[in-house]
């Protein structure tokens, strides 16, 4: 038996995983090829690992605190696990220093593997314990050793993606101390204004969740990002026919959401 | 070989999200009991990695110690709170023991209080930067945040009543709004990369290769 209040949330599930299945199918058949609006954060990161070449610098790139396994924050880790792929990629591409601080025990074996598939297909030395680093599971122990790291190796390039506390803003702090270029992710919405306060590009919400597709010259990505706009235009009528009809009296749409 | 043990584990990727979508809609017991197996397997792989992450943590500071390389004598402090707290935990055979919580509570919470303090001043420099009213946007955040201040401090009420309201009128309508919208969109993202993920059209965020 279906459990009450939950049929409305499948039928919205099924409807927008469909959309973004034709469209990811579309464009994999190469029938339609989406174009999707650049984001400069993400375009910056190209910018933040040329200059810390330039510079002669390390970049630093963080996953956050999360884990695979929290229920609500595994995506924003898997996300930040996603763009570690591409960053750790064009670092070895463009020879720049990576250096990966980890936090939650549960992702480093994943961050490890990442990094060192991208080494290996770039011809770069991985250095066991030293380019992905396990510093701390504790928040603000994790947030001093970062920024202990941050004025010890000085990184032009500091990117924080994934699951922060109140500790962010000590490592961002930290990174603007030094001068580094700061670039980050969060769907947290308590992080948010740090984020905007204290780094130069910041990614909210679920553009942290697109980044990898961004990124990803494969069109399939794209496909998926243009699906998922198709789901919030279908969010964006109900809530208006939602609101218009709560107005004159009329409770069709939140007894259909209630099903 | 490797390739077919990645392609099982994509197979049993979808299969495991399947089950949990499912238990989330359907009542059926069985459903439920494999549903909580599931989350006790992935709870055990979880200590195991902390052993790794310990490994890892004793590999970079050895090699930092015999090279004495940088801020090497913190690594020793590190090294002998390691060794401490396993000492005191295994000798009084417990996490909870007198001795063990004694070491703790004098050392990690009063430090954590004093960074968690400290956080105001970052918030403060932070802010500075982010309220000097270049752009048009920085003048809406500035404008904004003089209201909220109104609004929480005693000062506001005291200058005019209305200041206070003014705040709550931005906080009540449109923070609420914005922060509303803002989650929304994270829930259809998260949707959209879980999809991306479970029909593995995106192998690296789970460790694999997009070779």
């Amino acid at each position: 038996m279906i459990i009450a209040g939950r049929i409305s949330w499948l039928i919205f599930t099924v409807i927008s995983s469909f959309a973004m299945l034709l469209f990811l199918i579309l464009s994999k058949k190469g029938i339609y090829d989406p174009q999707i609006r650049r984001h400069p954060g993400i375009d910056a990161i190209d910018e933040a690992v040329s200059r810390a070449v330039e510079m002669g610098r390390p970049v630093s790139y963080c996953p956050g605190g999360g884990s695979l396994y929290d229920s609500k924050y595994a995506g924003d880790t898997a996300a930040a696990l996603s763009l570690l792929g591409y960053v750790a990629k064009i670092s070895v591409e463009k020879g720049a220093r990576l250096i990966v601080p980890i936090m939650d025990p549960t992702i480093l074996s994943v961050a490890q593997e990442i990094v060192k598939t991208a080494y290996r297909l770039g011809d770069a030395e991985y250095i066991e314990g030293d380019t992905v680093r396990y510093l701390s599971p504790d928040s603000w122990a994790f947030g001093i050793a970062y920024a202990g790291m941050l004025y010890d190796e000085r990184p032009a390039t500091s990117i924080l993606f994934g699951l922060y506390s109140a500790h962010f803003l000590l490592m961002t702090e930290s990174g603007v101390d030094i001068g580094a270029f700061q670039i980050a992710g969060t769907t947290n919405v308590l992080t948010m204004p740090f984020a905007v306060s204290s780094c130069d590009f910041a990614l909210l919400g679920e553009d942290e969740y697109a980044a990898a597709a961004y990124v990803d010259p494969d069109p399939v990505q794209r496909g998926v990002i243009l699906g998922q706009d198709i789901a919030k235009v279908i969010v964006i009528i109900l809530l208006v026919a939602g609101a218009l009809l709560s107005t004159v009296g009329n409770n069709l749409i939140r007894n259909i959401l209630s099903w | 070989m490797v390739s077919i043990f990645k392609r099982a584990a994509e197979v049993l990727l979808f299969f495991v999200s399947f089950i949990i979508l499912l238990e989330f809609i359907w009542d059926y017991e069985a459903l439920h009991l494999l549903t909580n197996t599931l989350i006790s397997y992935s709870t055990i792989i979880a200590a195991f990695t902390l052993g790794i992450g310990g490994i890892n943590l004793v590999m970079r500071h050895s090699r930092i110690i015999l090279q004495r390389r940088g801020e090497w004598l913190y690594s020793i402090v590190l090294f002998s709170t390691l060794v401490l707290f396993v000492l005191t935990g295994l000798i009084t055979g417990s996490t909870s023991s007198e001795w063990y919580n004694w070491i703790y509570t004098t050392i990690v919470p009063p430090i954590t209080s004093t960074l968690y303090g400290a956080n105001t001043f970052w918030i403060a420099t932070s802010a500075y930067r982010s309220f000097r009213a270049r752009t048009w946007e920085a003048m809406m955040l500035l404008v904004a945040a003089i209201f909220i201040m109104f609004m929480i401090a005693p000062i506001g009420s005291a200058i005019h009543p209305v200041l206070p309201q003014v705040g709550s009128l931005i906080f009540d309508i449109a923070v609420n709004t914005g922060m509303r919208g803002l989650l929304i969109g994270i829930g259809i993202g998260v949707l959209a990369f879980g999809l991306r993920i479970i029909i593995a059209e995106n192998k690296t965020a789970l460790g694999g290769t997009e070779e």
